[in-house]
């Protein structure tokens, strides 16, 4: 009977445990994720990408356009100064959900075009 | 719904600990996540299951009657004192309003996101006001500042206007003046340009005095005002609204939807605005959607639309522009075309009921669909843009007030989690399936002589329901694209 009680309070304890670990995102393991991108004309080959990442990751972006060029990822409101040939790269966490378009600023009428797009994913 | 009332609490804690604040930056810009696959079809699939289910169990006696179930909280609100204070005090506050949006417009700063003028007119009135009006009640009839300046400057003329509104006119300038309002709203450069906006809601608002004093206020509420009709049509499916049913007209809460049953579609006219709201509402998401963007791609690179575009363009007509203008004005005949189907169909289930009966009675029933879209495509864009109205309260003009203390207010963009985005996207679109489906229902034991003819009536309107319902959660599943910039050089 003992027995019985005990593998009870045992599975309570794992329950409650799952429960506060499931309602806990922060203790999910964040991972660092880094992404190298070249930019070729304005563009890169083959297309805006979507860089997928999960809710606190480390997210560092590298990269490397023949043309200079000021790029701003909205949402996080990151600018950085791409000079031609020089490899520029920018580090952030990624602690706000959503799809955030990274597009050229100042750049003739082209600053509708998205370069890449960063998907957060919540954990 | 619980797990979507656990998940809150663990989403303020999250929020409260690791909140980082960032500054949107460009206004009318979306963050929203795609909708994830199992979400799509867990919620699709349940739009089906529901849809059989309520045909196979509505009926007459039980399904209609509960569903017209309403309580009355006012029974002759005209007659009241505090009634009639509400009133002035609304009418009040949109003339303020009103004259805020031109003043701010004119002599305040040319950015958008530095002048309160955009801001109130596409986030609060079109898309947060037409959200309060469709879940919680009309409130348009009091705040409409046209009307209550026509009021203010002459006294009501009524029986004799100068002219009388023309048969043949029926309600169509309503519907060509949604449509010019959609296209401002899709096309023009009155999101970007304050000085721009101003000017438009001027001239508007004397083409509107124009028409009153023309043809008599009423000629050209029923037949022109785009406004009223459309919160009319919206406002028909809240929870509070005055009832029609009774002289008195009292003020009832009610089910959501149920208000439909009372509004009126009774001329082609009619029935066609229903239609454009709904393909103006629809465009707007599926323009931003990566076939949307294949299909400008496949336009720019089509030898044999090559001189159109260059044609187009050497008349100094932006082609985007262009196109857009064109999808605005075929994406309401194709949902005419495909209603008109749907309808016949529908007509068949008896002989004594035409097409055109068919029409107008159904075509308020897709409006809580539509209205659920809108809430889905909009609430995290309402919720972040949205907060631009707190520093632009204290500096509505961008002269660099600070009237209340809040012109330093930095957005936070984590105001809402991308995860109860899709569950509020999910929840909002089965539910106003749900209530699109028992609408029609209950206009169909209303129009079909018998019980049969009006369950077998409902097959060709479940299929456009599930059809329409599915376009709206698919348009939520694809990413969010930017138009690609177009131009008619190779």
């Amino acid at each position: 009977m003992d027995c019985l009680k005990n593998f009870a309070f045992g599975a309570l304890a794992v329950a409650i445990g799952l429960l506060a670990g499931a309602t806990k995102p922060g203790f999910a393991s964040a991972e660092e994720m880094a992404f190298r991108l070249a930019v070729k004309g304005g563009e890169i080959a083959g297309g805006a990408p979507t860089l997928r990442v999960t809710e606190g990751d480390g997210v560092t972006i590298e990269l490397v356009s023949d043309d200079e060029m000021e790029l701003h990822l909205h949402g996080y409101d990151i600018t950085v100064l791409l000079t031609p040939g020089e490899a520029t790269a920018f580090a952030f966490r990624a602690d706000i959900a959503g799809r955030f378009p990274a597009e050229p600023h100042d750049h003739g009428g082209n600053d509708h075009n998205a370069i890449f797009y960063l998907e957060v994913y919540p954990q | 719904m619980r797990l979507l009332l656990c998940t809150v609490p663990v989403v303020l804690l999250f929020a409260s600990t690791s909140m980082r604040r960032a500054q949107a930056h460009a206004f009318g810009q979306r963050y929203d996540l795609p909708l994830p696959l199992d979400l799509y079809l867990a919620a699709a699939g349940t739009a089906v299951a529901v849809s059989f289910l309520i045909v196979a169990l509505f009926s007459a006696r039980f399904g209609a009657r509960t569903f017209r179930t309403r309580l009355v909280l006012w029974q002759r609100p005209d007659e009241s004192a505090s009634w009639r204070l509400l009133g002035h005090v609304l009418r009040a506050v949109g003339v303020a309003i009103f004259f805020l949006i031109v003043a701010a417009g004119l002599v305040g700063a040319a950015s958008p996101v530095k002048n309160i003028a955009p801001l109130l007119v596409w986030v609060l009135w079109w898309v947060g006001f037409l959200l309060f009006t469709a879940l919680i009640g009309n409130l348009w009839p009091a705040l409409d500042p046209w009307a209550s300046l026509r009021n203010l400057a002459l006294p009501k003329r009524d029986g004799s206007p100068l002219l009388a509104w023309p048969a043949w006119l029926g309600g169509w300038p309503a519907v060509l003046l949604f449509l010019a309002f959609g296209w401002a709203e899709l096309v023009g450069p009155f999101g970007e340009s304050p000085s721009d906006l101003a000017l438009l809601v001027l001239a508007y608002s004397v083409f509107a005095w124009g028409g009153m004093m023309l043809f008599g206020d009423a000629a050209w509420r029923n037949n022109a005002d785009p406004f009223r009709r459309v919160f009319g049509l919206i406002g028909a499916s809240s929870l509070f609204g005055r009832t029609k049913r009774e002289a008195d007209r009292p003020l009832v809460l009610r089910l959501p939807g149920s208000g439909l049953l009372e509004a009126e579609t009774g001329r082609i006219s009619d029935v066609v605005f229903v239609m454009a709201v709904l393909a103006t509402v629809t465009f707007d998401g599926f323009s931003e959607t990566p076939l949307w963007a294949a299909f400008l791609d496949w336009i720019a690179r089509s030898q044999m639309l090559r001189p159109v575009l260059l044609g187009i363009s050497s008349a100094g007509i932006e082609i985007l522009d262009a196109i857009r203008t064109t999808a605005l004005i075929v994406a309401p005949l194709v949902v005419v075309a495909i209603y008109t189907l749907f309808c016949a169909l529908t007509s068949l289930a008896d002989r004594a009921v035409t097409l055109g009966m068919v029409m107008r009675a159904f075509a308020v029933s897709l409006l809580p669909i539509a209205i659920a879209y809108h809430l889905s495509h909009y609430i995290s864009y309402l919720l972040l843009a949205g907060q631009f109205a707190i520093p632009m309260a204290s500096d509505p003009f961008g002269f660099g007030w600070d009237l209340f203390g809040t012109s330093g207010y930095v957005m936070d963009i984590g105001i809402i989690g991308a995860r109860q985005v899709w569950y509020v996207a999910v929840a909002a679109l089965v539910t106003g399936h749900i209530i699109s489906v028992i609408v029609a229902h209950s206009i169909a034991l209303r129009l079909f002589p018998n019980a049969r003819a009006a369950t077998l009536s409902q097959l060709p309107f479940l299929v456009l329901m599930v059809g329409f319902t599915a376009c709206s959660l698919w348009i939520l599943a694809q990413p969010v694209v930017n138009e690609p910039a177009l131009s008619s050089t190779p």
